[in-house]
């Protein structure tokens, strides 16, 4: 056996002391693997049979002598050994009598203290063992538990020590349930003594678990547990309420973890019950906020998992404790703590009323003992009658409030917010609560509104003064508790429309929401009244929410009603809902006039405006359950957000006169429509209509006119808020469709004569063009680029609505005076697919490319360009199926647009600037156009670059040779002198062809929204970015070396750093090597100029980039450690921009981390430029500078 | 991490004056795993900063009269806005009144400049500082 000699030097180095620690893991792994493969055996390793008692018998192998040595550290790592291996094959099978004799020489182990953790380890292993390999026999486990208990003295060990006693005794009580129970009295009080005065946060975790599973496992009160009940609760109590400071927790333990734990264990028995209610009341009346939030989530959960009878003992206490915590707040709510443990104990409240109505005693008493002591008390009895009788006499300081005075405010409301929340606890309270106190508090409502509207409008107000006010604030205080239970029922009606199973009873099911429909007339009358009234502005506010509840419970009680349909409870009333749909029509009609209305206030408007939302996204969510049964045969006769309100909110907008009020109906078009599909078809219709049918005359109105600012504000929300919304194929989409064409149609049939339409309606109008377009399936893409172009050609007459049979030419010329139709048509190409073809392309490429560099508004060439270059983009090779000639291949289509479009215009500014100057005049118009060339030229580009066509070079040859001649005009011109030559190159910084000649390759490899992009269908072959960077970037080097004159690199620089803007970070990273001299010398040129701040930015940028790469940036910083310090240094005192600094001093700090040979050297320069930004007179510059400071003269030559 | 500066000379940018004390809350004590604001060792207003004449005064409290510890405390606020402030600034570090025992003793040997260059000479000093100036994380 070789391996056999293998192995028994590995358990040699094991146990070796001397060894080291990485010798050591490698001889256990080693064992581990021979075990693993069954190459030796546990058996064989330990020396069968393991020693327990007996002496060393003469075959007892290597490791079996460690096992038992006398020496005890050597003794320990053999113990240990052992554990680990044991811990490895945990899912290894092993025979039943090996785990037997391991596991009584484990459990023996326990009492030597040298070994403990060893042992605990190895007993951990074993009983963790899962039956298929092979689990510890039951006795064997009594045995381990037993040895535990007595061996033990667990808080005496340290923390380590500790935590695995606890886990072993947490692996026995989870996997060995019924060996450990015979020890009884025993287990429970070792654990007791183990888990006293844990400090520990992580075994605290484990002592928690521990308590609540013993509590599981000796559920009886005269059981083991029940009996040491009080002890136990009385250690676990010590810890509430849970104050772990810590803030951040090495182990990652939160005192969420530890205090969710602890509710665990309060919740875990109701054993517990007589003794945790009186603590947590106790801490309840503490001043500790902190105690009071958990005491009171600790009471609110502990009343739900005890039995309703351990509750009812303490229902009266926790009653008092939590009437106390809500009405303490004398002044209201002071500050967020406050307001929290208000919630908090409402929550509570709602807690145990639900927990003591769980066991009824009989049928008629459905109150539950709790909500008995609630109805029954002082407050809230003082409360109504308070409301009630008052209002019509003086108060009476004697009657009923004396015992809770309910003076403040903050206190009345409470009330009624004691009332909602028991409201929305069940089925049962919220019947009890909406009986008994609708009926009494909707009349008190009822005599005041109307009365006070009459103060109000008699304008007595000022002289009644006083008693008005008191007065109004208590029908206010009536309404508002109102509105708390009927919140309270909606919220509850939520629930149970949500959860798929009504886990009410019957009874709840059936009579839980009838107060409310009893009373439902009244409280529309009510609520329509108080708002008409507008006594006063609390009421104003209050507005929208009086009438929010009534109308979204019908709702859901609509939606209950389907709901219980569908269940088949064929008996069921289907006039569950609380309001007719007579009612419910009435409701939705007031609020719909309520946000119409002029006069109100916005605030109002909103909350009439919400109101309707939730109503309608109810409505959405009623139809989406059940589409098939009711979609058809409800949606169209019934009364519904979308029969009510949307057909006024249409006519409101048609009506529209002013901005003020269009704008906020067509933000509630925007909000109604952004979730329902039905809404969005039904809006679109009617703007659709609305928009095309006046367009002639909008279009011939001068700006300024309101007619044409509606038309700009409709169309925005169009392209904004409608229709990017549509999902494709939906209905909403053909209605979309609809809405372009009729837009096509109306522009068809407007008269010859009109040649001028203002940009500011232009754009609104391309861009709902462009938007419903790019999402178009192709047929529908089709259709309307027919009909646009037959409108383009003139051929479009409004009654025969089709081509005139002779296409008549689209020469440029002919569309003298009408660019912004082909802007308009622009707008409809940029979008199309590229299988969409048709045969005029050539002309209207033509046509495009000639209004791209028209001297018109840049909307209209900008458009032009990108419609151009979305076609060299898409353009397909394949003939259309009605083109006669041959194809028209992408070759000759590039002929066209580059080479007999945008060059020639290009090198004719090249050529001005070199050769003679014409006038100057001519000379800004040529620039101009050249400029929109470069533009254009440069989208055609990163068209072409996107689909990987080969051309792309040559464009960005002619890039760079523009590029090129902006430095040179004046020196070429010879005559004259430097002070010219100075003035000039200022000019041309500031000059059209400069600018768009810099921005032409960021243009190409940034992503633009709207156009060339895949929204709007474009051919993207992948990585096309990366592919352009490195093509281009040996030209620009090249071209860099060459020109000698630095004030003309500065132009490359400058192109170079929007080039960098978009090139993928990758792709700029292997470049490495190249592109980082390039950023060096940029940063060197640029940051003389103030107006580079752009640039200089982007090159600190990817220069910090380069910083950060751990993989391969770095290592080619590290080689320019000195450069990049002789350039960061003055930028880091750049003028003109606070980013640059901050960001020059960050790249300065991230030097640091080269190699130390090449940052040493530079410390003391580094160090007396931050000396500099110290000073600085921004904050985060200095902030920067300290810290960079900080890491650089931590680098010392020790 | 409390950088940001101390001098009010915060006039141009508009985001108002950084507080006063940011660069010494965060120096740990020598003996303790606190901060010293955590202690109240230092606070904002025991900090006094004149821009004008380049001027800074340093008021702190050791926790307890008799202090063992109160110079390296005060060294090490030195040390701190020794490497935070522009150097045109006078740092100037006292014991708050009656709050220590050897009060004078301690101010002299902290505003000594001689004494403080000695004393950053002192290996086992200098790594004690440095130990209290790190960074605490988070």
């Amino acid at each position: 056996m070789a391996c056999s000699s293998n192995w028994v030097a590995h358990v040699d180095v094991y146990v070796d002391p001397d060894c080291s620690t990485s010798k050591q893991v490698d001889s256990r792994n080693a064992i581990s693997k021979l075990l693993l493969d069954k190459t030796i055996t546990i058996q064989q390793l330990v020396g069968y049979p393991v020693a327990v008692s007996r002496p060393c018998s003469q075959d007892v192998l290597v490791a079996g002598k460690y096992l038992t040595s006398n020496d005890n550290a050597i003794r320990a790592r053999g113990l240990l050994l052992l554990a680990e291996l044991l811990e490895d094959l945990a899912n290894t099978p092993m025979e039943d009598t090996a785990i037997h004799s391991l596991a009584s020489f484990f459990s023996n182990r326990l009492q030597d203290w040298h070994s403990l953790r060893p042992a605990l380890i190895g007993s951990i292993a074993l009983a963790r063992r899962p039956k298929r390999v092979g689990a510890v026999q039951p006795e064997d486990a009594e045995t381990l538990g037993r040895s535990i208990i007595e061996q033990l003295d667990v808080q005496a060990l340290s923390q380590k020590d500790r935590m695995l006693s606890l886990e072993l005794y947490e692996s026995l009580l989870t996997l060995h349930v019924s060996s450990m129970e015979p020890l009884g009295p025993e287990l429970v009080l070792g654990i007791i003594a183990a888990i006293e005065e844990e400090k520990d946060p992580r075994c605290i975790l484990v002592a928690f678990r521990l308590v609540e599973k013993l509590a599981s496992i000796f559920p009886e009160p005269d059981g083991p547990f029940g009996e040491n009940a009080e002890d136990i609760f009385d250690i676990v109590s010590r810890y509430f309420p849970i104050s772990f400071n810590t803030p951040q927790d090495p182990r990652g333990i939160t005192r969420e973890d530890l205090s969710s734990a602890l509710l665990k264990v309060f919740t875990a028995t109701p054993l517990f019950a007589p003794f945790c209610f009186p603590v947590l009341l106790e801490k309840l009346s503490s001043t500790l906020k902190r105690a009071k939030l958990d005491a009171l989530n600790y009471i609110g959960h502990c009343a739900l998992s005890y039995d309703p009878e351990a509750l009812s003992e303490h229902a009266g206490d926790i009653w008092t404790g939590l009437k106390s915590e809500i009405f303490r707040q004398e002044d209201g709510v002071s500050d967020q703590k406050d307001s929290l443990i208000l919630e908090e104990a409402f929550s509570c409240f709602a807690r145990c009323i639900e927990a003591s109505q769980k066991v009824r005693t009989n049928e008629d008493d459905i109150t539950g003992d709790f909500m008995k002591l609630v109805l029954e008390d002082d407050c809230v009895v003082g409360f109504l009658r308070r409301v009630k009788n008052e209002l019509d006499q003086e108060i009476d300081p004697g009657d009923g409030i004396k015992t809770y005075a309910l003076t403040t405010d903050a206190q009345l409301q409470a009330v009624g917010r004691l009332l909602g929340a028991a409201a929305r606890a069940s089925c049962t309270s919220c019947y009890i609560v909406t009986k008994t106190f609708l009926s009494s508090l909707l009349p008190s409502v009822e005599v005041v509104s109307p009365k006070s509207s009459d103060h109000q409008s008699s304008e007595s107000v000022a002289a009644k003064g006083h008693s008005i006010s008191l007065e109004a604030g208590l029908s206010l205080t009536g309404l508002e508790a109102v509105i708390f239970v009927l919140e309270g029922a909606r919220h509850l009606a939520n629930v149970l429309a949500d959860s798929s199973n009504p886990s009410s009873s019957e009874f709840a099911l059936k009579y839980w929401l009838d107060p409310v429909i009893l009373a439902a007339p009244v409280l529309i009358d009510t609520f329509s009244r108080v708002v008409a009234s507008g006594v006063v502005t609390t009421v104003l506010k209050l507005g929208g929410s009086y009438v929010d509840p009534p109308l979204t419970s019908s709702n859901i009680s609509q939606s209950f009603d389907m709901y219980a349909e569908c269940s088949a409870l064929a008996s069921y009333p289907a006039t569950l809902s609380p309001l007719s749909e007579d009612q419910l029509e009435t409701v939705l009609t007031f609020l719909t006039s309520t946000f119409l209305d002029q006069t109100k206030g916005s605030e109002l408007k909103d909350q009439a405006l919400g109101a309707i939302l939730a109503a309608s996204n109810l409505e959405e969510k009623c139809t989406d359950l059940h589409r098939q049964e009711f979609l058809s045969s409800r949606e169209k006769e019934k009364v519904s957000v979308l029969n009510v309100v949307l057909p006024k909110l249409l006519d409101a907008v048609q009506e529209a006169c002013s901005p003020e009020p269009l704008d906020f109906h067509l933000r509630a078009l925007a909000a109604l429509s952004a979730s329902r599909e039905s809404v969005r078809e039904k809006v679109l219709k009617v703007l659709g209509q609305l928009v095309p049918s006046k367009l002639g005359q909008t279009l011939a109105l001068a700006d300024g006119s309101f007619e044409f600012a509606k038309a700009v504000m409709i169309f925005r929300c169009l392209s904004g808020q409608i229709i990017p919304f549509c999902e494709i194929g939906s209905v909403g989409q053909l209605a979309a469709c609809d809405v372009v064409m009729d837009i096509w149609r109306s522009i068809g049939s407007l008269p010859q004569s009109t040649v001028y339409i203002a940009p500011d309606i232009l754009l609104p109008l391309m861009e709902v063009i462009r938007v419903t377009v790019q999402r178009c399936p192709e047929r529908l893409q089709k259709e309307i680029l027919t009909m646009s172009l037959s409108v383009l050609q003139g051929g479009y007459s409004p009654e025969q609505n089709t081509k005139l049979s002779g296409v008549r030419s689209l020469s440029a010329k002919h569309m003298e005076g009408k660019e912004w139709l082909v802007a308009l048509v622009g707008s409809v190409i940029v979008g199309l697919l590229p299988s969409v073809l048709f045969e005029e392309r050539e002309s209207v490429l033509r046509l495009l490319v000639s209004t791209s560099v028209a001297n018109l508004d840049p909307v209209i060439t900008d458009t032009a360009a990108q419609a151009a270059a979305s076609m060299l983009n898409k353009w397909n090779e394949k003939k259309s199926e009605s083109e006669e000639a041959g194809s028209f291949p992408l070759k000759e289509a590039i002929t066209i647009a580059v080479d007999e479009g945008w060059m020639p215009i290009i090198k004719q500014v090249r050529r001005d600037g070199t050769g003679d100057m014409p006038n100057s005049f001519c000379a800004e118009d040529a620039e101009k156009s050249a400029a929109r060339s470069i533009y254009a030229l440069a989208l055609a580009g990163k068209g072409l670059a996107m689909r990987g066509h080969s051309r792309i070079a040559d464009i960005a040859g002619a890039m760079l040779r523009v590029l090129e001649s902006l430095g040179k005009p004046v020196a070429y011109s010879g005559t004259t002198d430097s002070f010219e030559m100075k003035d000039q190159s200022d000019k041309l910084t500031e000059s059209a062809v400069g600018r768009a000649a810099v921005e032409s390759f960021g243009l190409i490899v940034n992503e633009h929204a709207s156009f060339l992009s895949k929204s709007q269908n474009a051919v993207i072959r992948p990585l096309y970015k990366q592919r352009f960077f490195t093509s281009i970037l040996s030209p620009l080097i090249e071209a860099v070396r060459l020109d000698s004159n630095q004030s003309s690199r500065i132009w490359f620089y400058r192109s170079f750093a929007c080039l960098l803007s978009g090139t993928p970070l990758g792709a700029v990273l292997t470049e490495g090597k190249r592109v980082f001299p390039l950023i060096l010398e940029g940063l060197s040129t640029l940051c003389t100029y103030p107006e580079d701040s752009e640039y200089v930015l982007q090159l600190l940028l990817s220069l910090s980039s380069f910083l950060v790469d751990e993989s391969n940036g770095r290592s080619f910083a590290a080689e320019y450690v000195q450069s990049m310090v002789n350039r960061l240094v003055p930028v880091s005192q750049y003028k003109s921009s606070m980013m640059i600094r901050e960001s020059a001093l960050q790249c300065l700090a991230a030097i640091v981390g080269l190699s130390f040979t090449r940052v040493f050297p530079v410390k003391s320069q580094v160090m007396k430029a931050i000396t500099i930004a110290l000073d600085d007179k921004k904050r985060l510059v200095r902030k920067e500078a300290v810290r960079c400071r900080e890491v650089w003269s931590a680098i010392t030559s020790t | 991490m409390g950088t940001g500066l101390a001098p009010e000379t915060d006039t141009g940018d508009g985001r108002g004056r950084g507080p006063r004390g940011r660069h010494v809350r965060d120096i740990t004590d020598p003996e303790h795993p606190y901060s010293l604001e955590q202690l109240n060792v230092v606070s904002e207003d025991a900090i006094d900063v004149d821009d004008k004449s380049s001027h800074v005064t340093v008021t702190f409290t050791p926790t307890v009269q008799h202090c063992s510890m109160a110079t390296v405390i005060g060294l090490c606020i030195r040390v701190k806005l020794m490497r935070c402030l522009p150097p045109r600034f006078k740092v100037d570090i006292r014991v708050a009144p009656g709050s220590h025992a050897s009060e004078a003793a301690v101010n002299k040997q902290l505003n000594d400049k001689e004494r403080v260059a000695a004393a950053l000479e002192n290996p086992h000093l200098v790594e004690m500082v440095e130990r209290c100036l790190q960074e605490r994380e988070g």
